[in-house]
């Protein structure tokens, strides 16, 4: 789509083309019959095999790999994720992908009688097999591991790490019975999907923690010290960057950062500023998708690319979406709590600067829009300053004090430590407010938790200063 | 004769006495001046050296006085600039002295782009100056306008409204509303000021069309579709000035500027489809300046153009930029004294076409 003025049509607009981009790497096609498609993930680049090799970077704690065969030969997929969690539970189902006849008319028959016969995520699937763990070959934050699809036989096997499956010759007419089965699945394609997500186990040991940081414009010195302070957190479970990691969108400046960076023990998922935008950078390779939302713990996290000042029109449609309790893509139910980060704040804390959204009546409905859903917070690191506004139903943060000069000079700067609480009381219970007392008999209100018999926030959001050691 | 009274009373709000001459002045009548005439030589070398040298054009044309004030212009915009930048970098970026850094830098670039765009334009026309302005002094219009918005951030295309437009020769007020035609957004406005001084107040001949004004305005916006309301106001100061008066290949080509200052108070509904009553408490309060700075002069005895930088928080079409704004032209036309047509279109990141119909009441 172009963005027209008055001279005329021009290329299309920055944020529009970033979030088109960055849904077009969802999906990668390798050949005439083998595709694969993630969620909560990006496909940053690809091999064509024998054997293909698909190289993947997280953008979730949850993330769905589905390999898709359609062909009859086997195929053999060499799979690489990036940013993954730690600890990570693995686990496969093979499908086909469709539903038998036979299973359509009984389901409709029945008209939900029967017992739900299916699996939850996929019912519109036929499951093979049985939800199985598997190891994928583990070195820092990344893992590996090899798939054989063979639709003739309806099999799928998967092994850990590459170079454990040899590249095989079809068998001539080894579809033919299979495609052409009367009540049988036809030419449905047969799927892999797999599950890479933090480890439930993890998420018991609250409060799930982790760390915010923005606007730090290539300071190697904050850098450096928040690495050091991050790493020395056990508790920690990612990083999330707040936009401007770049000072003038240099690629150059970007592999340094992304080199830097990597000796994170977590992985790390970011938003971009308008500086990070300047050039051409890699940004959704190295990065990672700018708008997001995943589920961790207590919350949904969403992420909103406004490094231009504003948000993609379809933006709108996923946060209404991710605002909701709707699930994302497995049906499981929505946390409780929603905490939406980005880098430019709706609106300056001077208006008569202007620092905020370019278009102020946007700015007025993305506020409306997170107000009604009652978010825990906005968090923000376009102003390198600290502060934090009340703009209706919405704590708004500005923290962007990672590196860049500050506002008023100095050198404290920061980053911000979230931690969520287990036992979250779910969206829309009434009950004891923050500071009342609770118990079993009176629980507390949306929004909060029971600690210590008090009801206190969720979310628990703190500066932490990059010159302060964790205790 | 109710409407006549009525209309005798619109147009002399005050007590004004005009001299014959004033009147004339009102008119459009200009003194002869001795003209220059341009050349294509002299607008190319505007364009190219004197980018960086403006004047150039005009001291190709012999008319070196205005070549030397064009120069010193550019110096003075250049000078804005980098203040601007300084004050920027002396409070490290803080936003109290953002109005200062933005006013300096925004003021500094409209001079530079003004200079250099007067040098382009007079090198290659000479003296020969515009026509005279034929903007009314005086005036109690009805408009109707419909507008086409092309914004891909709202769902909002189609938009009419209706504005009633009073001047007297020292005030004016002008009233307005606008709505969506899915009556997802709907505004009212009140545009109302006094003119400090008119050209014609100071001298024998003085050009009617040369003010300051002091004005407010005051909005109520509602869109019910996001739940959203927002209401405020802002003090602002405008002016208008023929160039000529600077640069006698200028004549009748007038700069305009006007710079306010105001507030929205945001109201957010718990319910989207809801908006807060007009009276209701607000949720926050956000501050703004606002800017408008561009050219006006006649292509033809009844016909108006102007070309604005428009940077206003609270205008519908999404802007290029915070310092940017959106860019505006517009013609008018007048047909028979009374009736007006103006086609306009405003361009940013979204964009949107005006065609308003006036009449003279």
């Amino acid at each position: 789509m172009c963005t027209c003025a008055l001279w005329g049509c021009v290329s299309e607009s920055p944020v529009i083309a970033r979030e088109r981009r960055s849904l077009a790497a969802q999906a990668v096609v390798l050949d005439a019959r083998t595709q694969v498609r993630v969620q909560g993930a990006v496909i940053t680049h690809h091999q064509i095999g024998p054997p293909h090799r698909v190289f993947i970077r997280a953008s979730s704690l949850d993330l769905r790999v589905d390999v898709i065969d359609e062909g009859c030969a086997p195929s053999v997929i060499e799979l690489e994720v990036d940013q993954l969690i730690t600890p990570a539970l693995t686990s496969h189902r093979t499908f086909r992908a469709a539903l038998a006849p036979r299973v359509i008319a009984a389901r409709a028959a029945s008209e939900g009688a029967l017992g739900w016969q299916g699996d939850v995520h996929d019912p519109s699937w036929t499951a093979l097999d049985e939800e199985a763990i598997f190891q994928a070959a583990r070195a820092d934050k990344r893992a590996r591991w090899s798939v054989r699809l063979d639709r003739s036989q309806e099999t799928a096997q998967v092994a850990k790490g590459h170079g454990v499956f040899g590249v095989e010759a079809s068998t001539p007419g080894a579809c033919a019975t299979l495609d052409t089965e009367t009540g049988g699945l036809g030419r449905a394609a047969l799927v892999l999907r797999h599950r890479l997500r933090l480890d439930p186990k993890a998420l018991d040991e609250a409060p799930l923690r982790f760390a915010v940081w923005g606007n730090s414009a290539e300071n190697t010195k904050q850098r450096d010290a928040l690495i050091a302070q991050l790493n020395a957190d056990p508790n920690l479970r990612f990083l999330i960057l707040g936009g401007d990691l770049l000072a003038a969108g240099e690629p150059e400046a970007l592999a340094v950062e992304l080199a830097a960076l990597a000796a994170l023990n977590v992985p790390l998922f970011a938003t971009l500023g308008e500086r990070d935008v300047l050039k051409d950078a890699p940004l959704l390779a190295g990065l990672g998708p700018a708008t997001l939302a995943f589920d961790a713990g207590a919350a949904r996290i969403i992420l909103l690319d406004s490094a231009d000042a504003t948000l993609a029109p379809d933006t709108y449609t996923r946060l209404d979406a991710w605002l909701s309790d709707a699930s994302l893509w497995w049906q499981q139910p929505a946390p409780p709590l929603r905490l939406v980060i980005t880098h430019t704040p709706p609106f300056d804390l001077f208006g008569s600067r202007g620092a905020g959204f370019k278009h102020r009546p946007e700015a007025g409905r993305l506020l409306a829009l997170l107000s009604r859903a009652r978010i825990s917070g906005l968090l923000t690191f376009h102003l390198a300053t600290w502060a934090t506004r009340r703009r209706g139903e919405v704590t708004v943060y500005h923290a962007g004090g990672g590196g860049a000069p500050l506002e008023g000079g100095g050198d404290d700067h920061f980053y911000l430590q979230v931690s969520l609480l287990g036992g979250c009381a779910p969206r829309g219970q009434v009950g004891g407010v923050a500071g009342a007392a609770c118990d079993a008999q009176a629980p507390c209100g949306e929004g909060l938790s029971c600690q210590a018999a008090r009801c206190v926030a969720c979310a628990q959001i703190e500066r932490v200063s990059l010159s302060t050691p964790i205790d | 004769m109710i409407f006549t009274l009525a209309r005798l009373a619109l147009l002399h709000l005050a007590l004004y006495n005009a001299t014959p001459i004033q009147r004339a002045a009102e008119d459009g009548y200009q003194p002869r001046v001795e003209e220059a005439p341009g050349s294509a030589l002299a607008g190319l070398i505007a364009l190219g050296p004197g980018l960086l040298l403006h004047g150039a054009g005009h001291y190709k044309i012999d008319r070196k006085e205005s070549a030397l004030k064009l120069l010193l212009i550019e110096a003075l915009g250049l000078a804005l600039i980098a203040a601007g930048e300084i004050i920027e970098e002396v409070s490290d970026g803080d936003g109290a002295y953002g109005w200062l850094s933005n006013g300096m830098g925004r003021t500094g670039a409209l001079l530079f782009l003004g200079s250099w765009g007067a040098d382009v334009l007079g090198a290659f026309k000479g003296d020969r100056p515009f026509e005279p302005d034929n903007t009314r002094l005086r005036s109690a219009q009805l408009s109707l306008a419909y507008r086409y918005t092309g914004d891909q951030l709202t769902l909002f295309r189609h938009h009419m409204s209706a504005a009633l437009d009073l001047s007297s020769g020292w005030a004016y007020a002008r009233p307005s509303v606008a709505l969506e035609a899915g009556m997802n957004t709907r505004r009212a406005d009140l545009d109302m000021g006094a003119y400090l001084l008119r050209g014609h107040w100071l001298d024998v001949g003085g050009d009617p069309h040369n003010l300051i004004a002091l004005g407010g305005r005051l909005h109520r916006i509602e869109t019910p579709l996001y739940g959203l309301g927002r209401r405020g106001g802002e003090l602002y100061l405008k002016w208008k000035l023929d160039l000529g008066l600077l640069l006698p290949t200028m004549r009748a080509l007038y700069i305009v500027n006007r710079a306010g200052y105001g507030f929205s108070q945001y109201q957010l509904s718990p319910t989207a489809g809801q908006v807060p009553p007009l009276l209701g408490d607000s949720d926050f309060t956000d501050s703004a300046l606002s800017w408008e700075s561009g050219v006006e002069l006649n292509t033809g005895a009844q016909t108006h153009f102007s070309l604005l930088f428009i940077q206003d928080p609270n205008l519908e079409t999404s802007p290029i930029s915070s310092q940017m704004g959106v860019l505006e032209v517009a013609l008018e036309h007048r047909y028979e004294d009374d009736l007006d047509i103006e086609a306009r279109i405003t361009g940013g990141d979204g964009w949107a076409i005006w065609l308003e119909l006036g009449y003279q009441l």
